[in-house]
């Protein structure tokens, strides 16, 4: 193999010896009649030692079969292009050539990542890169390719290495060591030349200039600035100039935000002097930058006041926002050498006049009193008002990659938005991927017409009667009374109905409909109602009250997010509200009393996930919470699994890895610890003051500010691509979608985006949930992904038709399930294998046509309000700070200096589980610390979101129902509750048993058999007076109705 | 009794969409195919592997708190030599604390078995059993330099994100050989670092998570038990409840028609009935002879609990349990030598060596070590230069494991790290090779072990891993 292109290689050396990406290294080889022989021996130790050692190293894992990280090693091309990470070979650099880099990083960065190369062999790449890569190829057809010219996808920092050396001056508010609201006496310079800037007042001869003071959070997006009223102002010595003179090249930036104040008419903020030996008043300042406030003009101008401005220029100021302001000036005449970028836009120029004789560069030499100054270090320097951020001054022009580079790193530290940042960022779709079914915009179809009009109750039967019909099968009959009242009592409240409620509407001589609507329209208005359905929500959005991995610290507050579900849904807020300020309710205008109260709780939903606290990389942790953010709204609220992108584009779906950036640049806007520098242990929990209301504690998030993240290849932040503007999934908004330029993080646009009626998915998904909830099965099975990857909906005009009547009612969750219970379909009668079933089940085993009421396990939650509520023991009072309170109480302190930061310290078995007789909801939910009764009946695992529960049936159950003190003390609890009963004899107190555990009454053989198993336990082993004997048995026989399969299953 | 109203089939099919929400193809093909109708609903039910295995169950032995790997299994001569220099090349990007120069190994290495593999002084009797066991010494756990973080990894794969545990997916792979034990137990496990998420079982069905006996706050007990496993009510007693129950609910199954849920549920109650007395049994260390807790050295000492530890792991492996772990854990037994790393390593390793030898040797004369996987873990290594002047701090970027029985050559050393023990140099062996190595031995291809959530398909390996054939005997 080797030799074989060993030979190729030396048969084409006469060919022409194409150079490589970087160009210059060999691209003289031509002209030179030595070089060829040259380049002869480069192409032999290529052959020889290079080429082999790739294929042999590198060509596994970037060869013809695999392409790791997009490098392929086997060809020249594309080993020059590099992968992923960049380019892989700058010839003649080994320094800057990252194959280089990687072969001799150590660690985790190291390639081949397993067996380290040989010293030699390090030596010998080393030593080709350095002679220029030579790689013979056997035509010149091969060209270097160009950098992707039409996004920005680098940033460049001031001092970075190719502009360090021009870097003349850099104030940065952000080093400065001044408490919020000091005063800024001096500001260091961060260019390492010593320009550090100092008040001038009582300093130097004839100065006023006071101190401006140091603000934290800006009106630059948020950022430390150092805020300049008129009379402030500070100057760098005047022996430290900054090496400019008049007819000098300079690039000036400064990032700031501008106070129109019209009271003055023009407004200095920078001044560039050159003080020297040769004082001469007459000749002006190398720079001076000022605003002109009536054309709201920004003036570059070579003087040392307004009076004797020579402006070559002047740009638009854009007031009242932040600007990135970017002055170049190459030398020569003033007007045509000068160049205004505002905001990353070269801004027209309006206005120029060249000083007096056109091309005549006024030597500058002046004002000995200072090097550099800002706003107002003398009388005659007029000042200005406004916030700066930063200040860089170059003694070159930037080119324009340069300055592309510069605005990024800017834009991206500001948060401020430069538009053609995101060239790169849009995608085109197909129409393949336009008008994927669950893309498609929701209408409403007409409701098909069935012949028998008598199975009609709700405008749902038609259509799924209308799909058994076409399957040749007939829905199931009517379920009888008594399993109609225990399923949607259930259903609805969780909660077996009481021997009274069934009585009456066993009694009900309405029609079946009729009373089951009645009953329906209690259960909604019950308070039980929201504790029910707000479990099912909680389990989609991960709530929990600690944060898990090896933290697991406390969420003290984190239950006012639960009670807030809970009251959402029995005051029946529309859904659209509902997702509006889950999202961003802290944002929301005009809420004011409790209502505000309630809307910035509602933003704990993203604060709930897991964290990882003890993250050494403080940024990565701030993401993964970003990915837990993207996942729970993207599977949540759109059914969609966003998180799939963030590494690569969706495999399945159209969503590229810009999209998951763009919506995690609008979370990564919002501040969810309190320091996300210091440590990521304290997650915000504030106290929220609100007019006429009690200060409250919240846990919730707060707004940052706009931040712009930039695509991280394959997941990794160290490998940066092309910038992701807040945005929202493109292949939905459409192309004519905008990047957001709202100030805020921009939680407020996408909330109501996803709310709004337009959006495709948001009522598909929620009504599809409560189907689910209804029926064990959603009309699309997989809840939470209604991507290529989901299935399709079993019956995709009820789902749409659904979701448009569910909008057209206000978005109204009590409406919709009215529509769905009080239906034929949900009253029909469960058929397990029956005769009469054999053939449904042959057509639709899995029942996705619902031609029965499939029979369900009752959830854990269910279980154990369901045992409280039968013995007697049930403690309905409504939510509060409980849990919160106990798992803090029981916290551990481990840190006197963040008392509030404490481990969950109770464990699955603790007491507090099996004593609590209030409803599951209110248990303490703790990651890793699930109570048995909860995690052993497939509660959700509040690690992650979970759609749709598990049903399993495994003897740990049985274990518990047999043995766990909860059970048993509530069978005692039912016994005792059964004897204390005014029934008259065993047969009725039987019977009574019988009606609170499963609702019926029980047959004379079932009687007769517990009667005989009574008598058993009290003529058995059990010791005691006949009273205790006697409650014993009782008990064990209450136990076995907790056992029941009748007691356990609904139908 | 109502089984012939209803072909089993569709039972089992309906009951697999239920429970599992989408199993991987080879699970529900393997019970589709010729599992008994028992299998429908129960994700314990024995499972076949995708090919033979040559391991039936592992015990993997977790050393908590960073074992350092060049003064136990990693003799780093050039680290002596320079002790007190400074490192001479760039340490990583990523450490947890800052430390100092080369700090050589106060411990002495030895040669051992025909082998000759060198260990260091402080395991003389896993130096005997030498020969049986195969040290790797170039693990890598990527970049968790925290505890918590590199547990979660070694654990589950992923040091941040909540994912099933390697003894999860290994229950999801093969079920279990004894329906009346637990297949997956861990004896004192942590409850901090990760805490249960260590042998959970995230989003695959809760049964396949580990079932913890004790934890690291107290010593391992003497009457271990598994929750619920003592019965509420005298034997009799419930037998009689069982009775009366099992009727109720064979009239119910009339009613509502043959349904593999409410079948699975009235022999799940047998079940449960039987494992409270098989569960004590296996537990019951007094029926073992005094040889064999000699062997283990119980019977005080600080070789008592570890010791205890690892005959249960003994008995449970012979009764079936698939995925057994050994916690040596924090806060009481934590190798976690930032200071004191003489005393701290000289007090653990004393604890274990024994024990550790004991096992080997005891599964070897049961005949159990042949289809045993013994894996000896720890989350991280601990860095080859000093912090303070007596401690290492943690280092995940190379660091040393044993492997032994189940389809692993003995008395063979794999992989290398450079000269002072900072980074693999040779052969690196990644947690998610270590997975995908372990999932191979017991007959599983991690590439192929997967379940469907959220959209994907999720592997304990996730896009990385690959099978270290070397070691494979």
């Amino acid at each position: 193999m080797v030799s074989r292109t060993a030979t190729i290689a030396t048969a084409v050396l006469s060919g022409v010896l194409a150079c490589s990406a970087g160009g210059s290294a060999v691209s003289a080889a031509d002209k030179k009649p030595d070089v060829r022989k040259v380049d002869a021996k480069k192409a032999e130790f290529f052959e020889s030692k290079i080429r082999p050692l790739l294929l042999v190293r590198c060509g596994t894992c970037h060869g013809a079969k695999k392409q790791e990280g997009g490098l392929r090693v086997d060809q020249r091309q594309r080993l020059f292009r590099g992968g992923e990470s960049g380019k892989a070979i700058e010839p003649g650099k080994p320094g800057a050539s990252l194959l280089l880099k990687r072969v001799t990083a150590r660690g985790d960065e190291q390639m081949p990542p397993k067996t380290r190369l040989k010293d030699s062999e390090i030596a010998a790449l080393r030593q080709w890169v350095v002679d220029g890569a030579v790689w013979p190829v056997a035509t010149g057809a091969e060209s270097s390719r160009g950098d992707d010219a039409d996004g920005v996808d680098e940033v460049i920092a001031p001092n970075a290495p190719e502009l360090a050396k021009s870097l003349k001056l850099w104030l940065r508010a952000d080093t400065l060591q001044v408490a919020d609201g000091g005063e800024v006496i001096a500001w260091p310079d961060s260019s390492g030349r010593g320009h550090d800037l100092t008040i001038t007042r009582g300093v130097r001869k004839a100065g006023t200039g006071t101190a401006p003071q140091l603000v934290k959070k800006s009106k630059v997006n948020g950022g430390p600035a150092v805020r300049f009223t008129h009379g402030n102002g500070l100057a760098a010595s005047p022996d430290r100039s900054l090496g400019l003179t008049g007819d000098a090249d300079f690039t000036v930036v400064l990032v700031g935000q501008y106070v129109h104040d019209t009271s003055r008419t023009y407004e200095s903020i920078l001044m560039v002097g050159n003080p020297g030996p040769a004082r001469n008043p007459e000749k002006p300042l190398s720079i001076l930058i000022e605003l002109e406030t009536g054309p709201k003009q920004l003036d570059l101008a070579g003087g040392f006041s307004h009076d004797a401005s020579m402006g070559p220029g002047s740009a638009q100021v854009l007031y009242d926002q932040p600007n990135i302001l970017i002055i170049t000036r190459k030398k020569g005449p003033w007007t045509p050498g000068a160049r205004f970028w505002l905001n990353g836009e070269s801004s027209q120029q309006v206005w120029g006049r060249d000083p007096v004789g056109t091309s005549v560069v006024p030597d500058v030499q002046m004002r000995p009193e200072h090097g550099v100054a800002l706003g107002s270090p003398q009388q005659w320097a007029a000042g200005f008002q406004g916030d700066l951020a930063e200040v860089i001054v170059f003694d070159r022009v930037l080119t324009d990659r340069q300055r592309r580079g510069l605005e990024a790193e800017l834009a991206v530290r500001h948060g401020v938005e430069i538009p053609r940042m995101y060239l790169a960022s849009t995608r085109e779709f197909t129409d393949k991927e336009k008008n994927y079914w669950a893309f498609r915009p929701v209408k409403s179809p007409a409701i098909p017409k069935v012949a028998d009009t008598d199975r009609v109750v709700s405008p749902i039967d038609p259509f799924v009667q209308s799909r058994l019909k076409a399957a040749g099968l007939e829905p199931s009959p009517r379920a009888d009374r008594l399993t109609l009242i225990r399923r949607v009592t259930f259903d609805l409240t969780g909660l077996p109905p009481t021997p009274k409620q069934i009585d009456a509407f066993l009694a009900d001589g309405r029609s079946d409909v009729e009373a089951l609507g009645v009953v329906v329209d209690g259960l909604l208005a019950s308070p039980r109602y929201g504790e029910r359905w707000a479990r099912h929500w909680l389990d989609v959005v991960r709530y929990a009250e600690s944060t898990a991995n090896d933290g697991n610290a406390v969420m003290r507050y984190a239950w006012r997010y639960r009670d807030y579900v809970i009251k959402s849904l029995n005051t029946d807020k529309p859904y659209s509200e509902f997702v509006i300020e889950q999202l961003a309710g802290d944002l929301l205008p005009g809420k004011t009393g409790q209502a505000r109260v309630d809307a910035v709780v509602a933003t704990g939903l993203l604060m709930l996930g897991p964290k990882a606290l003890a993250e050494t990389d403080k940024e990565q942790s701030r993401l993964d919470i970003v990915a837990d953010q993207l996942d729970v709204t993207g599977r949540a609220f759109l059914g969609l699994t966003i998180g799939c992108a963030r590494c690569h584009d969706h495999k399945f779906d159209s969503i590229p890895t810009v999209d998951y950036y763009s919506l995690a640049s609008i979370f990564r806007s919002t501040e969810v610890f309190q320091d996300e520098n210091r440590n990521a242990t304290m997650f915000q929990e504030w106290n929220l003051q609100v007019d006429g209301l009690k200060p409250v504690m919240v846990m919730a998030p707060v707004e940052y500010r706009p931040v712009t993240l930039r695509v991280h290849r394959r997941g990794d932040r160290k490998n940066p691509g092309v910038f992701a503007p807040r945005r929202f999934l493109q292949v939905i908004a459409g192309e004519g979608h905008q990047p957001l330029r709202t100030r805020q993080s921009g939680r407020l646009e996408l909330a109501r985006w996803i709310a709004s009626p337009e959006n495709p998915l948001t009522a598909r998904v929620l009504v599809n949930r409560v189907w689910q909830n209804h029926f064990g099965t959603g009309l699309v099975a997989t809840s939470d992904n209604f991507g290529n990857r989901g299935e399709l909906p079993s019956h995709p005009a009820l789902l749409d038709w659904l979701a448009a009547d569910f909008v057209e009612n206000g978005w109204s969750i009590k409406s919709l399930h009215r529509r769905i219970v009080v239906s034929n379909t949900y009253m029909q009668a469960s058929r397990g294998a029956t005769k009469s079933a054999v053939a449904a089940r042959r057509v639709d085993p899995d029942n996705r046509l619902m031609w029965t009421m499939p029979l369900e396990r009752l959830d854990a939650e269910a279980l154990r309000d369901a045992v409280l509520a039968v013995s007697g023991r049930l403690d309905l009072t409504p939510g509060g700070s409980e849990t919160g309170e106990f798992l803090y109480e029981r916290g551990q302190v481990i840190d006197q200096k963040r008392p509030t930061f404490r481990p969950n310290r109770v464990r699955s078995d603790d007491p507090f589980y099996s004593d609590s007789r209030r409803r599951s909801v209110f248990l303490p939910v703790v990651r890793n610390a699930m109570p048995d009764i909860l995690s052993l009946f497939d509660a959700a695992d509040p690690n992650g979101i979970v759609a749709r529960r598990n049903d399993t049936t495994v003897p740990s159950q049985s274990l518990f129902l047999l043995n766990h003190p909860f059970v048993l003390e509530n069978s005692r609890a039912l016994a005792t509750r059964i004897l204390s009963s005014p029934a008259a004899d065993d047969t009725a107190r039987i019977a009574l048993a019988y009606r609170l555990a499963v609702g019926r009454s029980p047959r004379p053989v079932e009687v007769k058999r517990v009667s005989e198993f009574l008598a058993a336990e009290v003529a058995g082993e059990t010791k005691g007076t006949p009273e205790e004997k006697r409650l014993v048995a009782w008990t064990g026989f209450a136990q076995t109705l907790f056992c029941r399969n009748e007691f356990l299953y609904l139908k | 009794m109502s089984a012939n109203l209803f072909p089993p089939l569709l039972h089992r099919r309906r009951a697999l969409s239920r429970i599992a929400c989408g199993f991987g193809a080879t699970a529900a093909a393997a019970m589709l195919g010729e599992e008994s109708a028992a299998a429908g609903v129960d994700p314990m039910a024995p499972k076949r592997p995708h090919f033979v295995p040559r391991a039936k169950r592992v015990i993997f032995l977790f050393l908590h708190g960073g074992i350092s790997h060049v003064d136990t299994f990693d003799e780093k001569p050039e680290l002596n030599k320079r002790n007190g220099q400074p490192v001479p090349f760039k340490k990583p990007d990523f450490e947890f604390a800052v430390t100092g120069n080369l700090l050589g190994s106060p411990w002495k290495f030895h040669s051992h078995g025909q082998s000759g593999l060198r260990i260091s002084e402080l395991f003389p009797r896993i130096g005997s059993v030498i020969d049986d066991v195969c040290v790797v010494n170039s693990i890598s756990g990527g970049n968790e330099v925290s505890h918590g973080p590199a547990c979660l990894r070694l654990n589950t794969g992923d040091g941040v994100l909540n994912r099933p545990s390697l003894g999860a997916w290994t229950l999801y792979g093969l079920g279990s050989d004894n329906r009346d034990l637990p297949g997956f137990i861990t004896l004192t496990p942590s409850i901090y670092h990760g805490g249960t998420q260590n042998f959970g079982s995230a989003f695959l069905a809760a049964s396949f998570q580990g079932t913890s006996i004790g934890d690291g706050n107290a010593e391992f007990p003497r009457t271990a038990a598994v929750s619920n496993v003592v019965p509420g009510r005298p034997r009799a007693v419930q037998r009689r409840q069982l009775d009366l129950l099992a009727t109720a609910n064979r009239e119910y199954l009339v009613e509502t028609g043959a349904d593999a849920r409410l079948e699975a549920r009235i022999r799940a109650f047998e079940t449960a009935f039987r494992m409270q007395t098989a569960i004590p049994e296996v537990f019951d260390l007094s029926q073992e002879s005094k040889e064999t807790l000699a062997l283990y050295g119980i019977g005080g000492g600080p070789t008592d609990e570890y010791g205890r530890e690892c005959l249960m792991a003994r008995r449970l492996a012979e009764s079936g349990v698939r995925f057994i772990q050994v916690n040596h854990s924090y806060p009481r037994n934590y190798w976690d030598a930032h200071g004191g790393l003489r005393a701290n390593h000289s007090k653990n390793a004393m604890k274990i060596d024994q024990p550790i030898a004991a096992l080997i040797t005891d599964l070897k004369r049961r005949g159990l070590f042949d289809d045993t996987l013994v894996v000896l873990g720890t989350e991280f290594g601990r860095t080859p230069a000093a912090q303070g002047s007596d401690g290492r701090d943690h280092h995940p970027h190379a660091f040393s494991m044993l492997m032994a029985g189940g389809g692993v050559r003995g008395g063979m050393k794999y992989g290398e790290t450079d000269e002072f023990g900072y980074y693999v140099a040779k052969n690196m062996v990644s947690i998610p090779d270590l997975h995908a190595t372990i999932l191979h031995l017991l007959g599983l291809d991690h590439q192929r072990l997967t379940f469907r959530h959220a959209g994907r398909d999720f592997r304990l390996t996730d896009v990385e891993g690959e099978v270290v054939r070397e070691i494979l005997a």
